[in-house]
């Protein structure tokens, strides 16, 4: 096949695809130009199947949301390990081949690794430019990749020669940069004034820095740096930012994506020449390895077919909920109005959960109208609810925000919206888990969670609580609808809970509504009246036959209290 | 809007606006004339009516539709890829393509730290959250990202609106805005958080938060202590003291600063403040989550509060300048951020107090009756006289871009 540019096609004889010119002479490809040339169909299966698997590694361990943490060296670490995991019929797989030090550059099995690398490369290329949704997973699992060797080859290097007392060695990086056309120019600060002044600013992120360390700095356009920029990571002046080299290994990341996503859509364009050969051997590896996999995850965050209509979130809410929903829920309840942040929260778990659009509008508007106008609600927010539904603006049908989102959303003030695990004070949190429930020692293991920042796990932990019995993934919750499907599982497969705060209830009855009641099922609220009324009744007629008259007044004030 | 102000705009309308120089403005001397007619203005009438997508070809048209639909305020939104009134006339879809870079600054966001005033209502002492909070923001634009032409309006209430008008500012992507905004926020929590700002201890601090703090510096013991009063009773001080996360120290914040009730806030800032030097010189700077402890709460009372929404999308509307605020009848007059600190909000031009100024001036000088801009009369001349040199610094910008650009493709050429 022809991975280039050159719209012709050299013709071939079945079982064989062209691989002619190579140039694999670069560890590290930006992979810019797509290598011609001829390899077997069978090759072209086992490369696929490699290159899946490494892919897979990073769907699970994302480096990008570690973001500074101390821990990135331990995390590199893990990917580390579970990439040599990875079995491939080439041997070792190409990138543990080409992170071996061991080898030198013109090794013949560093060169099949980087051959291999690149032919997958582009290979999966065409099978994933279409649709969106997998050009999507293709392009983050891409990135993440080059991601992890650029750090690999910086961070991680670092370690192991800290270790044998050899000096960091950030070339890979400029090397990157220049090989590649990236038109960033490092600068280099002198000795005047001026330039100690700019590197003492420029390196503030680093505590100790020593007058001889002349690593130098990209400038570089702010609106070129915008993830260093997003996260302060970079002295700006003046319009540029002053970019460390470890810290360009982001702004490479960003360009790779906008490059892949481009090269992508062109060739989409194009993609039909291969519908019926190279595509449906890739479409069979794929399905065989990434969608079963995906599709147990999906099943877990459970699309239940299920209709949810106003009058029973109240119950779903204490019971079902995730904390996070729980609590824009009791912020909603009490201030009548929430913030656009959780609305849009809010808003798509209730969809996601089965909260038709006719219903979140009412069930919306009921409440928002106890503090404002009617009119003022259809004008004001009725649009961002159908916008939720797909129904105004861009038209997507929008899908309910994962964990990864909440967490990483920054709730300003006055804002209900985000995960209770970070973005709650741990009084705020101490309280509400009390109030659910947790014990001292639970406690304890959570507010640890949540100084290692491991939110999900935190919360994980809390659904134990709610359902000592049932068992979810290790990595904890993930998705706040997987929390809600997995706890209305709970209930159905282990009903025994509900037994115990039917017992309970039937002794508090005639108290005050308390929330733990409102967990009881609509129907079987009705026969508990009806059979609480038949007792009330046949009291009635005993005092009624004993004719004492005390007896008589004090039922039926029960009763009245009851209906 | 009562009565009486909707009677009166449209003579402020006809005579007051200064449409021309606001039509200058919006084309910045683009060299595509059609820069300006691509614009969006929106108009909120009377009751509440929104009237979106209007355009406009020049200042004469815009009078015309001033004076016909009497807007109780006017919104300025984005430059579409072409005219929004004619949305309808073609197919091709609406596309917002530029804008200026917006900041909206309300004393709404300073709710819960403020002691001298609730809800809609500002003081002399709290619109100082707003001068401190434009200047670090202003600064920040200025010296971190370059940009040169920033026009600061008054919202007519209780707040302010920035206005980053450079051509690069304009043509930022949303993700570019995106970054900004997050560059420049730093109060995070919602309803369920009290800590607000968290400095990592084992970093310096980005040298623009250290130009936010000497801002701050400058104003806080006069300001929050004297004004605001936060550390005058043992509860409000207590609230500060609770922020801290270090146990061993905040025992010992609160041993020291709470449990002596007859102090003055002074005092008590004053204790404070050495109570956590000492305790982070003992334990050598870094190894203490405290470190920053004394920043983290200056930033989290002063540093600017931004409606991240506003800035972040390149199709937001917002209150255009010189509008008059439909409650207060106050004028949205330009901001000159150099004396930001002269500026008093309770002094500003009421629509009725202009027009009884212009009465006032006609009587005592009818020579000058008829030759004589109306603004000129009144108290809005400075103001108009500021948007006027900032219009000029636009222009002039633009002028130089194209000069240079001329340049380099004439050195190309040979």
């Amino acid at each position: 096949m022809e991975f280039g540019s050159t719209p012709k096609r050299s013709k071939l004889d079945s079982g064989h695809v062209n691989v002619a010119h190579e140039d694999f002479s670069d560890d590290l490809p930006f992979y810019s130009f797509p290598p011609t040339g001829k390899i077997d169909l069978i090759e072209v299966d086992d490369m696929v199947n490699e290159r899946l698997s490494i892919l897979e590694v990073f769907e699970e361990l994302k480096i990008s949301e570690i973001g500074q943490s101390k821990n990135l060296a331990d995390h590199l670490g893990t990917i580390r390990e579970r990439l040599k995991q990875i079995e491939s019929k080439f041997g070792d797989n190409f990138i543990t081949t080409l992170h071996a030090r061991t080898l030198g550059a013109h090794n013949t099995l560093k060169k099949d690794a980087r051959r291999r690398d690149q032919i997958s490369h582009f290979l999966l290329r065409l099978y994933f430019c279409h649709p969106q949704e997998k050009k999507t997973w293709f392009v983050n699992r891409e990135t993440e990749l080059l991601r992890y060797r650029l750090l690999e080859e910086t961070v991680g290097k670092a370690a192991t020669n800290a270790l044998s007392g050899q000096k960091n060695d950030s070339s890979v990086v400029a090397q990157m940069i220049l090989k590649n056309n990236l038109n960033y120019e490092p600068i280099h600060l002198g000795n005047s004034d001026y330039d100690r002044d700019l590197r003492r600013k420029a390196s503030f992120n680093n505590l100790f820095v020593t007058n001889d360390d002349k690593s130098p700095f990209y400038r570089i356009l702010f609106e070129d740096a915008l993830d260093v920029v997003r996260m302060r990571k970079a002295y700006l002046q003046d319009g540029y930012a002053y970019v460390s080299t470890h810290d360009m290994i982001s702004l490479i990341c960003t360009k790779f994506r906008q490059e892949l996503n481009t090269a992508l859509s062109r060739l989409n364009m194009r993609r039909s020449d291969e519908e019926h050969r190279l595509l449906p051997i890739i479409n069979n590896i794929y399905l065989k390895k990434i969608a079963s996999a995906r599709k147990l995850k999906a099943d877990a965050s459970g699309k239940l077919k299920e209709v949810v209509t106003p009058d029973m979130i109240d119950n779903l809410a204490l019971e079902h909920f995730p904390p996070c929903m729980e609590s824009i829920h009791l912020n909603l309840r009490k201030n009548h109005h929430i913030k656009y942040g959780g609305r849009l929260h809010y808003g798509l778990f209730l969809k996601g959960i089965g909260l038709s659009l006719e219903d979140a509008v009412k069930f919306f508007r009921d409440e928002f109208i106890q503090k404002l106008a009617p009119e003022k609600f259809d004008k004001e927010y009725r649009y961002g609810i159908r916008y939720n539904y797909g129904k105004e603006g861009k038209k997507v049908d929008f899908s309910p925000y994962g964990c990864e989102k909440i967490i990483n959303s920054t709730p300003g003030v006055g804002d209900a919206h985000g995960c209770p695990f970070k973005h709650f004070d741990w009084t705020n949190l101490k309280k509400f888990l009390v109030r659910k429930g947790v014990g001292d020692e639970v406690l304890q293991n959570i507010e640890s969670l949540v100084e290692e920042k491991n939110y999900s796990k935190a919360c994980g932990i809390y659904f134990t609580v709610r359902h000592p019995s049932h068992q979810i993934s290790d990595e904890g919750i993930t998705h706040p609808n997987t929390f809600y499907a997995e706890s209305r599982k709970a209930l159905q497969r282990n009903p025994k809970r509900e037994d115990l705060i039917l017992e309970d209830e039937i002794d508090h009855f005639t108290g005050s509504f308390l929330p733990e009641e409102e967990t009881l099922n609509q129907d079987l609220l009705k026969l508990l009246k009806f059979l609480k009324l038949l007792k009330l009744l046949n009291q009635w007629i005993q005092a009624k036959w004993n004719r004492n008259l005390h007896q008589l007044i004090q039922t039926s004030l029960q009763s009245k209290n009851l209906l | 809007m009562g009565n009486d102000a909707l009677d009166m705009l449209p003579l402020y309308y006809k005579i007051l606006f200064p449409s021309k120089l606001f039509v200058r403005w919006l084309s910045y001397s683009e060299s595509d004339e059609t820069y300006f007619k691509r614009r969006e203005l929106s108009f909120t009438l009377a009751g509440d009516i929104y009237l979106r997508y209007q355009s406009f070809p020049d200042d004469t048209e815009l009078v015309k539709a001033l004076l016909s639909k009497l807007p109780v305020k006017i919104d300025i939104g984005a430059v579409f890829n072409k005219e929004p009134r004619d949305n309808r006339k073609t197919m091709d879809v609406l596309i917002p393509l530029e804008r200026e870079l917006i900041f909206d600054i309300d004393m709404d966001d300073y709710d819960d730290i403020r002691t001298c005033c609730k809800g809609p209502e500002i003081c002399k002492n709290c619109w100082r959250f707003i001068v401190i909070a434009a200047k670090i923001l202003n600064a920040a634009l200025i010296e971190d990202f370059g940009f040169k032409n920033i026009l600061w309006v008054y919202s007519g209430r209780r707040g302010i609106h920035g206005w980053i008008c450079d051509k690069r500012a304009r043509r930022l992507t949303t993700e570019a805005r995106s970054a900004i905004v997050d560059y420049l926020s730093l109060i995070e929590g919602g309803e369920f958080k009290s800590k607000r700002v968290t400095l990592p201890a084992n970093k310096n601090l980005h040298p623009s938060i250290t130009r936010a703090l000497d801002i701050i510096e400058k104003e806080f013991e006069d300001f929050m202590v004297k004004d605001q009063k936060i550390f005058d009773t043992v509860e409000s001080a207590s609230k500060i003291v609770d922020l801290c996360t270090d146990p061993e120290l905040k025992t010992s914040l609160r041993n020291k600063v709470l449990k002596t009730p007859h102090r003055t806030g002074l005092e008590r800032w004053k204790c404070l403040e050495k109570a956590v030097e000492l305790h982070v010189k003992e334990r050598n700077y870094t190894r203490t989550h405290a470190r920053y402890f004394l920043d983290e709460i200056k930033l989290q009372l002063c540093y600017p509060r931004l409606d991240v929404n506003v800035s972040r999308g390149i199709n937001h509307l917002l209150k255009a300048p010189f509008c008059v605020h439909p409650k207060t009848h106050r004028v949205c007059v330009p901001v000159d951020i150099a004396n930001i600190k002269k500026f008093d909000p309770f002094t500003v031009p009421t629509i009725d107090q202009l027009l009884s100024q212009i009465d006032a001036h006609d009587a005592l000088q009818p020579e000058e009756k008829d030759n004589k801009e109306s603004y000129a009369k009144t108290d809005l001349a400075q103001s108009i006289g500021l948007f006027r040199k900032f219009v000029v610094l636009c222009e002039k910008e633009a002028i130089m871009q194209r000069s240079s650009e001329q340049r380099s493709t004439e050195s190309l050429t040979w």
